[in-house]
């Protein structure tokens, strides 16, 4: 640290507390402002202090000395957190469900999948995991049917190309009927695959959040329970008690 | 006719000293935890800041009758417990303490998902250093360290708090971030710069 010999930077230094601390009177804080902008150790100095604040932030209250909630305010605690962790949940799901789902996804690529979409809402509501397997299935059957429909069409399109060998080159071109059907069962086996893994990514995620969330839930009881329930209990209970034994007759 | 948790602490003092006991309960759960808070900052043991606190308010509440309403009931109640403090300070000046108290755990442990254990554990240590730090303070300068930082106390709160001028307040406030700054320094704390070589000219 700057060690600053100037009389007048010391009988300053009252102000660069108050300019500090942002408390004290203005013309305290007006003062050292205007003497931070002239005096270089002086500026050294203040910003070492300020330094020294901030390391100070990072001294917190160990649990037990941590402060009591109002007690309105344990009352709703539990709910209050099992309606944010239901939430965060639900929020994961969306978002999984959305992601499983997107544009780029081969199983979402002709038609739009999201539940406001079945409902006819403008906006996205939450779904749950069964409803969301649900929909996948349904997608999965009509993408099998659709699979089904073009496989049919293209031996329709082979066969007519047999019987009419001039079209054949523009039409089908040398792919063979074999090779088509091979592709197309390599992409539907892709795409099943591929939501096989989405929904199991999917049960394992919300699984592992739940989980998290059910300890988090019971961290926080038990903490609450443990640490302040107990002592706000014990000092009301011996507070009441003096209140009770110091108490005139009257006031009983 | 007011709820207590919808008075002000004055107008549960008033009603304490017409006879409504009940409105010392309101005082207690709203003051102990920050008192205890900072007794436990300028003794450094979670055990006696519960003692500590706990005859802090027997004492407000034997005394609380004779109050004169002049000053704030927060200031009289911080006022009562750094008596004890210093009293507690006296009694074992000279004395090795060794605290049985188990390392506490930090709320960040308990409910944060952000910290890795390695910045849980650089955290747990720059606390650490802060807290033998401050213990290095003269016990005018921790007070006043401990009232304005982490109890948020205004200057005059804590002159009046204190029975101080705000002027030695601040000066207080100074030397003891001065000290402090050297100290951090001494111990490593990122930021801080290192201190001056004595003997250097």
């Amino acid at each position: 640290m700057t060690t600053n010999s100037n009389s007048n930077c010391e009988a300053l230094r009252d102000d660069m507390v108050a300019l500090l601390y942002d408390d004290g009177e203005h013309a305290e804080r007006s003062r050292a402002r205007d003497h931070l902008a002239r005096c270089v150790p002086c500026r050294a100095d203040y910003a070492d202090l300020k330094a020294v604040r901030k390391e100070l932030g990072g001294w917190t209250l160990p649990a037990a000395t941590l402060p009591v909630p109002p007690r309105a305010r344990v009352r709703w605690f539990p709910a209050g957190l099992a309606a944010a962790a239901g939430l965060v949940l639900g929020v994961g799901l969306s978002m999984a469900g959305r992601n499983a789902l997107t544009p780029s996804s081969p199983v979402a690529s002709n038609q739009s999948f999201t539940p406001s979409a079945s409902t006819g809402a403008s906006t996205p509501r939450l779904v749950s995991y069964d409803e969301l397997q649900e929909l996948l299935q349904t997608q999965e059957s009509r993408h099998q049917a659709e699979l089904a429909d073009l496989r049919q069409s293209l031996v329709l399109q082979a066969s007519a190309s047999t019987a009419r060998p001039e079209n054949s080159l523009k039409s089908v071109s040398t792919v063979s009927p074999n090779v088509i059907e091979r592709l197309l069962k390599e992409s539907e086996a892709r795409q099943a695959s591929l939501v096989e893994t989405r929904l199991a990514g999917l049960k394992s995620q919300t699984d592992l959040q739940r989980q998290y969330d059910m300890a988090q839930i019971a961290a926080g009881l038990a903490y609450i329970d443990s640490r302040t329930g107990a002592d706000a209990a014990r000092t009301s209970e011996l507070m009441k008690n003096l209140v009770r034994v110091t108490a005139k007759p009257q006031d009983r | 006719m007011l709820d207590n948790s919808q008075m002000s602490d004055e107008q549960l003092v008033e009603a304490f000293q017409a006879g409504h006991l009940a409105a010392y309960d309101e005082l207690v759960s709203r003051w102990q935890s920050r008192i205890r808070g900072a007794v436990w900052r300028v003794l450094g043991s979670t055990e006696d800041a519960a003692d500590i606190t706990q005859e802090a308010f027997l004492r407000a509440f034997r005394g609380l009758k004779a109050f004169k309403r002049e000053a704030k009931f927060s200031s009289w109640i911080y006022q009562i417990a750094l008596n004890l403090c210093r009293d507690s300070l006296r009694r074992k000046k000279g004395k090795n303490y060794v605290s049985l108290d188990e390392p506490e755990p930090r709320i960040p442990l308990l409910l944060s998902k952000g910290p890795s254990p390695l910045e849980l554990s650089e955290g747990n240590q720059l606390a650490e250093r802060v807290r033998s730090a401050i213990q290095k303070l003269s016990e005018d300068q921790r007070e006043v360290i401990v009232l304005k930082e982490y109890e948020g106390l205004t200057f005059v709160e804590i002159a009046e708090t204190l029975g101080l001028p705000t002027s030695t307040v601040k000066t207080r406030l100074y030397r003891g971030l001065v000290e402090l700054k050297q100290h951090l320094a001494r111990d490593g704390v990122t930021g801080a710069s290192p201190i001056p070589d004595s003997n250097a000219s």
